[in-house]
């Protein structure tokens, strides 16, 4: 575009729009072809012998994969792109607009160059009305305080001045800033597309691939302000969900492919949404670690990996990728099963020790998998979500309440928002919250309203969640379910007042580990106690902490079927909306 | 490690009790102690322990399907071949296990097993 008024005058952003259109339908039909290429592949996969014409045609639908999902993602971007470059022009263009429709009432004339020439008037002055001439201003693209001050000596001219003469000046500028605001946006993106221009018989390799993601990173810095302006990020999960609901499909695109950051930890975004979301994010956050080099960096990037992995193989029942990120200790929310198809949720919070590490991969999410394939015998419309969104304190001696006090919130948050995308009339929602996360649910439940559409409560090796008694927790004492392992020390840490030195678990070494008397622990009453009046269930009491060398054993094997199957078929009967099934325990 | 089996032999709820009691027998004459019992007349279910540590479980769950699991003591981390053994009827891929569909003129019988019940265990 040569930047004229008169260009900027006429631009027609629709023009943009529908250009954007069409490579949109261009991406959208990459994007379906690519996967009935993958789904005849895997077919083959299947069924094929290993004979060298197979393996020549597997390689053939493998270029002709990556060619569509170079199309896909490519022709979203210049979708995108021409998308924020209408919405951007179309500011300046207002503003010029503007300024000519000013000009003609005030009967100036704008001249090609974008000068102003305003007619003669008569001016009042201390001598009486004086006629002054007519003249031309010359426009300035520089806001006044950019400006230099006029050095050049020549005093101001004492004659009367017409008073067009200020208004000119003032329209012929704000012409020049439009106009000059409109290359700008016009340089900015003309770039940008630049770099999305392929040669001529590219051959689409996995490099080319890595290519298009940095595309992707290119494309949004010019349009990402735009996408994220339009987030009421201030909203309630529900009003979340009725702005993505009403977004147009070709919008959602964008912020899938653009900048799925910014909507795949959103609660009230539907969890399949949140997936592609996050799946899209998950590359990006990787190449971001990897460029760092300090050990906790080392350590998510390592976990990330692992996640990115297990996401990439198919599995029964399905993961969903409902949050990743580095901040704090790290994040991740993953679900085995769908949580919006699903009328059985569940969501365990972790606790003590628990961050973004190659452990919580290996064991913390897989004890949200036993879960929901427990839970899927008991009724198969179920799902269980690992739900790492908080930092849980990483030591017995620096357990303070502080962080559940933190955690419960965003514990809130996300529940309300699985309560505003579940599809059932009637769904069942079990919190669960294991080790220092049963405080973290304790303080959720304990918030006003409760943990939004949660029916059921499972307290696992507990230290106590801040409550003296069951009911406190809303949802009614015989919703409330507890396992505690007789050996598992995090569940009778002594009260804080008991402490004497060395901190609890110092504490814990030399006091008798099973104090009959006394149903205090660190953070409240004893959840198995008769006294908190919780329903307890039966569990294996695990080794013992000395004598057996166990440790810690016992407080890690409640979700484990290797371990402790009574345990984990009883979790898997109340998450599956059996809890008249448990098998019981006697309390403390 | 552990190893599950789902039970495609329709157990009519009148039965199921005497499935767990023959099964339950069977494992006390291998030594197997018993852990804990869920005394329920829709979906009961048993959990013992061998005497070389192995945990195993018989639990009925929804539309009366009965599910058997094995589970090893701990041993170090290692690659595990799939099973070797067919089952004796379809090999349902995994997710795609359907609920119960077939039918024994014994085990689906929609009345209680009366005197000394014969047993024909079919587990798959």
């Amino acid at each position: 575009m040569t930047a004229t008024w008169q260009a900027l005058r006429d631009l027609r952003p629709d023009v943009l729009e529908d250009a954007g259109d069409a490579w949109h339908a261009v991406s959208g039909r990459s994007g379906a072809d690519r996967v009935r290429v993958d789904r005849l592949m895997a077919a083959r996969l299947r069924e094929t012998q290993d004979s060298r014409s197979a393996a020549a045609a597997l390689a053939r639908l493998q270029r002709l994969s990556r060619n569509y999902q170079y199309l896909h993602t490519e022709c979203g971007l210049i979708r995108t792109t021409l998308n924020a470059l209408a919405a951007d022009l179309a500011v300046p263009q207002r503003q010029l607009r503007q300024a000519l429709d000013e000009a003609a009432e005030l009967r100036f004339t704008v001249h090609e160059d974008g000068s102003v020439s305003f007619p003669a008037a008569t001016t009042a002055t201390l001598a009486g009305d004086a006629p002054t001439p007519g003249g031309h201003a010359r426009g300035d693209a520089r806001l006044p305080l950019d400006r230099a001050p006029d050095l050049s000596g020549a005093p101001p001219a004492v004659r009367p001045l017409n008073p067009n003469a200020e208004k000119a000046q003032a329209l012929a500028d704000r012409i020049a800033r439009a106009v000059r605001a409109a290359a700008d946006i016009d340089r900015k993106y003309a770039a940008t597309l630049d770099r999305l221009r392929a040669a001529k018989g590219l051959d689409v390799t996995a490099a080319t691939l890595a290519d298009a993601a940095r595309d992707t990173a290119g494309v949004r810095a010019a349009a990402g302000r735009h996408l994220g302006d339009g987030i009421p990020a201030d909203r309630s999960p529900a009003e979340l969900k009725a702005w993505w609901d009403g977004l147009p499909e070709e919008q959602r695109r964008e912020y899938l492919d653009i900048a799925p950051d910014l909507i795949g930890g959103l609660d009230g975004i539907p969890a399949a949404t949140r997936d592609e979301a996050n799946r899209n994010h998950l590359p990006v956050l990787i190449d971001e670690l990897a460029r760092r080099h300090d050990d906790d960096s080392r350590t998510k990037l390592e976990a990330l990996r692992m996640i990115q992995d297990r996401l990439r193989e198919p599995s029964v029942p399905p993961m969903y990728l409902l949050g990743i990120g580095d901040e704090g200790n790290g994040r991740a929310i993953i679900s085995y099963g769908n949580p919006d198809t699903s009328r059985n949720v569940s969501a365990y919070v972790p606790g003590l020790g628990t961050k973004l590490d190659g452990d919580f991969v290996e064991d913390t999410m897989k004890r949200a998998e036993d879960t929901a394939i427990g839970a899927r015998d008991v009724d198969p419309s179920s799902a269980s979500i690992i739900w790492l969104g908080y930092d849980a304190p990483q030591k017995l001696d620096v357990m303070s309440e502080g962080d559940a006090e933190r955690g419960a919130p965003a514990y809130h948050s996300f529940m309300s928002g699985l309560h505003s995308t579940n599809e059932n009339r009637d769904p069942h929602f079990t919190a669960i919250g294991h080790s220092y996360g049963s405080l973290t649910v304790g303080k959720a439940a304990t918030a006003p309203g409760g943990i939004p559409g949660v029916d059921d409560i499972i307290l696992l090796g507990s230290p106590g969640v801040g409550v003296q008694k069951a009911e406190e927790l809303g949802v009614g004492r015989e919703h409330v379910f507890v396992g505690a392992a007789d050996n598992d020390p995090v569940t009778h840490l002594p009260a804080k007042d008991e402490v004497a030195f060395g901190g609890p678990g110092g504490a814990l070494l030399t006091r008798d580990l099973l104090d009959a008397g006394n149903d205090d622990v660190y953070f409240g009453k004893d959840p198995a106690s008769k006294a908190f009046g919780a329903q307890r269930f039966m569990v294996d009491d695990g080794p013992r902490m000395v004598r057996d060398a166990g440790a810690f054993a016992a407080h890690s094997q409640y979700f484990t079927p290797e371990k402790d199957m009574v345990s984990a078929a009883n979790i898997a009967t109340i998450v599956g909306g059996r809890p008249q099934d448990v098998v019981e325990e006697k309390h403390r | 490690m552990s190893r599950r089996r789902k039970i495609m032999t329709i157990v009519s709820p009148q039965r199921r009790g005497a499935f767990l009691g023959v099964v339950e027998r069977y494992w006390k004459n291998r030594g197997y102690i018993v852990t804990a019992v869920r005394a329920s007349e829709e979906r009961p279910a048993i959990f013992a322990r061998s005497p070389e540590g192995f945990g195993i479980s018989l639990i009925f769950g929804h539309a009366g399907q009965a599910f058997f699991e094995v589970a090893t003591p701990c041993v170090t981390k290692s690659d595990v071949a799939e099973p070797t053994s067919v089952p004796n009827g379809p090999a349902y891929p995994l997710g795609e296990i359907p609920t119960p569909n077939v039918r024994s003129a014994f085990w689906s019988a929609e009345v209680p097993v009366g005197g000394t019940g014969r047993g024909e265990g079919e587990g798959r």
